[in-house]
């Protein structure tokens, strides 16, 4: 049933191609988490999967088309602003600065695979096809993969009251990477926002929704300074500081 | 553009500024339509698709991270995949072998009228890269990622074994991977 490290290997021009079934998708996904060979041969891939799409000949827009489109985004802008305003009583982010905070000691990273685990995910995250059929045991290990990424050194850890969801956030050269796995999507018309707190005070990483329960994002804040990390429910687009429920923290 | 460029756009967008997604849409439309079309047999269902990528950018701008790539890239890399979902679960929307390789093929398609010489001499390149791999790696690797294919149905529908077509995908986006190299080197 368990594919060897060759079989997966053979894969992977299938995957960054999105060429690939669902249940092989997360297969994959799994072993380049933990393999730098593969991690790096995916990589190397994606500038050629890029330039396939550039090489399409352009069309020229249809009016109507732009018409429709414009119609709708002013019918979202009448429903829901494209970002909801702090609230005036929270406005430093009160929620987040309460987490429980932790130093990391920073030392030597593997930055470069830290890295290609985002390039890889994030091309995992848009290519899937959300009909995916984990099995426990695939599930368990993504999990594990987080684990061991959370354990190294310079590495904070985020867990979450229910235990079913763990993150790392990872220092890299340029930054951080954070990675997570068991979050449930976020409820309609919201996604997940990454915090760094530096003495409290909150900064946005980015947002993320997740896919079968696995997100990545990269972020080229340093973490030098920046003592917790949390994670919250925002509407769409994001908010210039945490508003919503906490989900998960250092 | 550069990521400054994507990064301000995307600024824009988050507070819910129209006028950014008209210049998206000014910006990176036509390529997003091409993809849809090249994808996508029915030109009708190819503009909702090129409509949904751009709805899904004014919707969510956050899921863009200049860390990534560019924003083309990006936009290229949903409407692709909206294009994908969409001929993988209609089955009437794939197109044939025959007309996704003639089209990938075609050596002189013109060009878009007001479209920037710079996108059109990368394209032209990026095309005659294309065209330099082998025909059957070509063939394979035009099957997967504009048709929709997996490996499993590209072996099927050229009659060759699994192994075989995953060997040409890797080959041919080895081979891309190459030629985009030395060409980077040389410029």
């Amino acid at each position: 049933m368990n594919k060897t490290h060759d079989e997966l290997k053979s894969l992977i021009a299938p995957y960054v191609l999105g060429a690939i079934s669902p249940e092989e998708m997360e297969e994959v996904r799994s072993h380049i988490i933990s393999c730098e060979e593969c991690m790096a041969e995916a990589d190397g891939y994606s500038g050629a999967v890029s330039a396939l799409a550039l090489s399409v000949r352009p069309e020229a827009l249809p009016d109507s088309l732009i018409d429709n489109v414009m119609r709708q985004a002013r019918a979202d802008a009448d429903e829901t602003p494209a970002v909801a305003p702090p609230t005036s009583d929270d406005s430093e982010g009160a929620r987040v600065t309460e987490l429980r905070r932790r130093r990391p000691v920073y030392g030597l990273v593997a930055a470069a695979a830290a890295l290609l685990i985002v390039a890889v995910l994030a091309g995992a995250l848009i290519t899937t096809t959300n009909e995916l059929g984990d099995t426990r045991d695939q599930l368990a290990l993504e999990r594990e993969r987080v684990e061991q990424l959370a354990q190294t050194e310079g590495a904070m850890r985020l867990g979450a009251p229910s235990d079913e969801a763990v993150g790392a956030m990872l220092p890299t050269d340029e930054g951080g990477v954070f990675v997570v796995h068991g979050l449930d999507d976020p409820p309609t018309e919201h996604t997940y926002q990454v915090w760094l707190l530096e003495d409290g005070q909150p900064t946005s990483a980015g947002t993320f929704d997740p896919s079968s329960g696995v997100g990545a994002i990269q972020t080229d804040h340093s973490l030098d300074g920046v003592d917790g990390v949390a994670v919250t429910v925002e509407p769409e687009g994001g908010s210039p500081a945490p508003t919503g429920d906490q989900v998960l923290s250092t | 553009m550069d990521r400054s460029d994507d990064r301000a756009i995307v600024e824009r967008l988050l507070e819910g500024d129209e006028s950014a997604l008209r210049e998206v849409m000014s910006l990176y439309g036509g390529l997003v339509f091409g993809i849809a079309k090249r994808v996508v047999a029915d030109p009708t269902m190819a503009e909702e698709v090129a409509q949904d990528a751009f709805l899904a950018l004014w919707r969510r701008p956050g899921s863009y991270n200049s860390d990534r790539g560019s924003l083309q890239s990006f936009l290229l890399g949903v409407t692709r995949n909206k294009a994908i979902d969409l001929v993988r679960h209609e089955e009437s929307l794939k197109k044939t072998k025959d007309a996704l390789v003639t089209e990938a093929e075609a050596t002189s398609e013109g060009h878009l009228e007001n479209e920037p010489v710079v996108g059109m001499e990368e394209r032209d390149e990026l095309r005659a890269a294309l065209s330099s791999i082998s025909e059957v790696q070509r063939e394979a690797v035009v099957l997967a990622y504009f048709g929709g294919r997996t490996y499993r149905e590209v072996a099927v529908e050229l009659g060759i074994p699994e192994g075989t077509a995953k060997t040409r995908l890797r080959d041919g986006l080895s081979r891309l991977r190459e030629i985009l190299a030395n060409r980077t080197e040389r410029t």
